[in-house]
């Protein structure tokens, strides 16, 4: 018979090094200002504001390698930042120190007022215009996209409707096949697939009647269902197992001050993110239009590099793995990596991989 | 009249809501006669039951979105704020419910009523809300019941092949694996989704009732609604878009008379440069 009841020295030597240690991390976190969590601080410059998006380019880390310029491409859900989360975890260093000439494009802070911005405003606007500004600037005649999740999505559309001026396009994370995560079903993988699908398109349209945008937070509570627990426990047991070491400390709250970035996402394109392509896959099925012009998936001509994460629980790797075949090019590389979607940018594992692959793929492309 | 136009402005405001809220009082003064009058025949409301729901409701608007400027963030929290309300279990009788909805889907007269009408409609669809919050959360309570019978059920398993019962330690990490497992299972359930999607539903027909209502109040006083305010960003930014198809028409022509220059990739060139602040 088991006889396992707890011994009262032990608990009582276990409570006192936890109070120990909850006393420690709370002076820890007084002393801890916002100024010491900071992000994305690798130094960059503003080439071009249009209405609330900027593009900045990267100063150089070290001598050119890549001559063409590289343009990352975030999602609207999150900020760019993530991929300059801390100086040692930093998909943007990785690059710059490989010779790569980086620009970034944020998307600012869309509000209410955004409310009839289309994927097409986005797309055939914003990137357009941020193309432009490089090719201006660099005297290139092409550049290489580098589209993250929902980027990915923008960017693979705008190499479609604009093949001649993309000399490579680099997915990572991205979905394609909205619908593939019922192929390949994994409890802990695909949930926004499915609570998409579960909304009408009529859900849809009132959720933007009414608020005007996909509210970030309303997108964060979505996101926390993906990982119910962990959400639960994230400030009352993960925190206090890095309360008491600085620099895990640190990079926990670097990876809040992420999450808690949450921009809105300007209505109209929610409607057609969500209904277009969640409920209606209509990227990978060839019929998407975006301001009156086909998104046709044969348009796409130069190389492609599709990277996805193994353990990506938001966008299932299922989904992402789908343009063989496809495309209208016969350069196309599919690399599959461990990791999750975030953890495929900052985890310490991580990095180096991502950054060495992309750079060795355009290097052997470089016009 | 003040020298101090802040002080100003406020006093004026003040007025403004004052008179509001005088209003919608009065509203729900005569809501309450029609409301008699229409529970004359047959079923019996408790007056004290539905004063209690109008303050609940009324907690509800003036600390709402748009009560306080339409802004999307504070939406989402609109809806965590319904649920979380306990006023919410106050109002719940099937006779005020059945009242609402005869008043507030009864015939239409030009002149009379519009305004008790929409408070009818607000408070029906709040009582909605309410019922849909009280589905999902039972769906919710569910499962977390069901994780705490399998953590049990694995306890016992232990003990009945003669395991050692786990430590603090291990008897958290197995209670988190044990109700993450359930949480995700219920996530995906129809049930779950069905609660959730209702829940979505009731509470943004209740947010654009209330919307409609309060947007009855101010207009009269003649600020602007927020329906207004996207129709004008509507407009803007349909003219954004014209200008800029203008621009690249205008580029395309200007390519079309200089097409010996070799160039075959023109766009609008940048609009503004600078350093990283």
């Amino acid at each position: 018979m088991p006889t396992s009841l707890p011994n009262a020295t032990k608990l009582m030597r276990e409570a006192a090094t936890f109070n120990t240690k909850v006393a420690a991390g709370m002076q820890r976190l007084s002393t801890i200002t916002d100024e010491h969590v900071e992000i994305a601080t690798t130094p960059k410059d503003v080439i071009l504001r249009t209405e609330k998006v900027s593009l900045y380019r990267y100063r150089p880390l070290s001598e050119s390698r890549i001559r063409t310029p590289v343009l990352i491409v975030y999602s609207l859900i999150g900020r760019h930042t993530m991929t300059d989360l801390q100086e040692d975890r930093s998909l943007v260093r990785n690059l710059l120190s490989m010779g790569v000439d980086l620009w970034v494009v944020d998307w600012g802070n869309p509000s209410r007022a955004d409310r009839w911005l289309s994927i097409d405003d986005y797309v055939s606007g914003y990137v357009d215009d941020c193309v432009t500004a490089m090719l201006d600037h660099t005297g290139a005649g092409k550049v290489n996209l580098l589209g993250i999740c929902e980027g990915g999505v923008f960017t693979l559309a705008y190499a479609a409707l604009e093949p001649a001026r993309v000399n490579t396009l680099v997915l990572l994370i991205t979905p394609l096949d909205f619908h593939a995560d019922q192929n390949d079903e994994e409890l802990d993988k695909g949930f926004i697939n499915v609570w998409t699908r579960s909304l009408t398109k009529y859900d849809v349209d009132r959720m933007i009647e009414v608020w005007g945008v996909l509210p970030g937070e309303f997108m964060g509570a979505i996101f926390s269902m993906l990982t119910p627990v962990r959400s639960a426990t994230k400030y009352n047991l993960d925190l206090l197992d890095v309360v008491d070491d600085e620099r895990k400390l640190l990079n926990f709250l670097r990876m809040e001050k992420w999450l808690t970035d949450r921009p809105h996402h300007p209505g109209e394109a929610a409607k057609e993110w969500l209904k277009d392509l969640y409920q209606d896959n209509k990227l990978i099925n060839n019929t998407w239009q975006l301001g009156g012009r086909d998104v046709d998936l044969t348009r796409v001509t130069m190389p492609v590099l599709n990277i996805f994460a193994l353990d990506d629980h938001i966008i299932p790797p299922a989904t992402s793995r789908v343009l063989d075949g496809k495309l209208g090019t016969n350069d196309y590389t599919e690399m599959s990596l461990p990791g999750g979607h975030i953890g495929l940018f900052v985890s310490a594992k991580s990095q180096g991989i991502v950054g060495n692959s992309i750079v060795d793929w355009l290097a052997g492309r470089d016009a | 009249m003040t020298s101090d136009p802040w002080e100003e402005m406020t006093r004026r405001w003040r007025e403004m809501y004052q008179e509001h809220a005088s209003l919608a009082q009065k509203n729900f003064l005569d809501g309450q006669a029609q409301l008699a009058t229409a529970l004359a025949g047959g079923a019996v409301v408790d007056p004290g039951e539905l004063w209690r729901s109008w303050m609940a409701f009324g907690d509800s608007l003036w600390g709402s979105p748009l009560g306080g400027g339409g802004d999307a963030a504070s939406g989402a929290g609109a809806i965590g704020a319904l649920r979380e309300s306990v006023s919410l279990s106050l109002a719940s009788g099937g006779a005020v419910s059945e009242a609402l909805r005869r008043m507030a889907e009864g015939p239409r007269l030009a002149d009379v009523g519009t305004s008790q009408r929409l408070i009818a409609k607000v408070m029906k669809l709040w009582l909605s809300v309410q019922d849909s919050a009280r589905t999902y959360e039972s769906v919710v309570s569910g499962a977390w019941a069901q994780a705490n019978t399998r953590f049990v059920e694995r306890l016992s398993q232990r003990y009945g092949t003669g395991t050692d019962m786990p430590d603090a330690k291990e008897s958290l990490k197995l209670w988190l694996d044990v109700a993450n497992q359930v949480l995700l299972e219920t996530h995906r359930s129809e049930k779950f989704l069905d609660a959730q999607r209702q829940l979505l539903r009731s509470g943004m027909d209740f947010m654009l009732a209330e919307r409609e209502f309060v947007e009855a109040l101010v207009e009269p006083a003649g600020l602007p609604t927020r329906t207004e305010i996207d129709e004008v960003h509507r407009s803007i930014h349909e003219l954004k878009r014209r200008v800029k198809t203008l621009e690249r028409a205008s580029v395309t022509t200007s390519l079309a008379t200089t097409s010996e220059s070799g160039s075959t990739d023109v766009r609008p060139r940048t609009t503004s440069k600078g350093k990283d602040p």
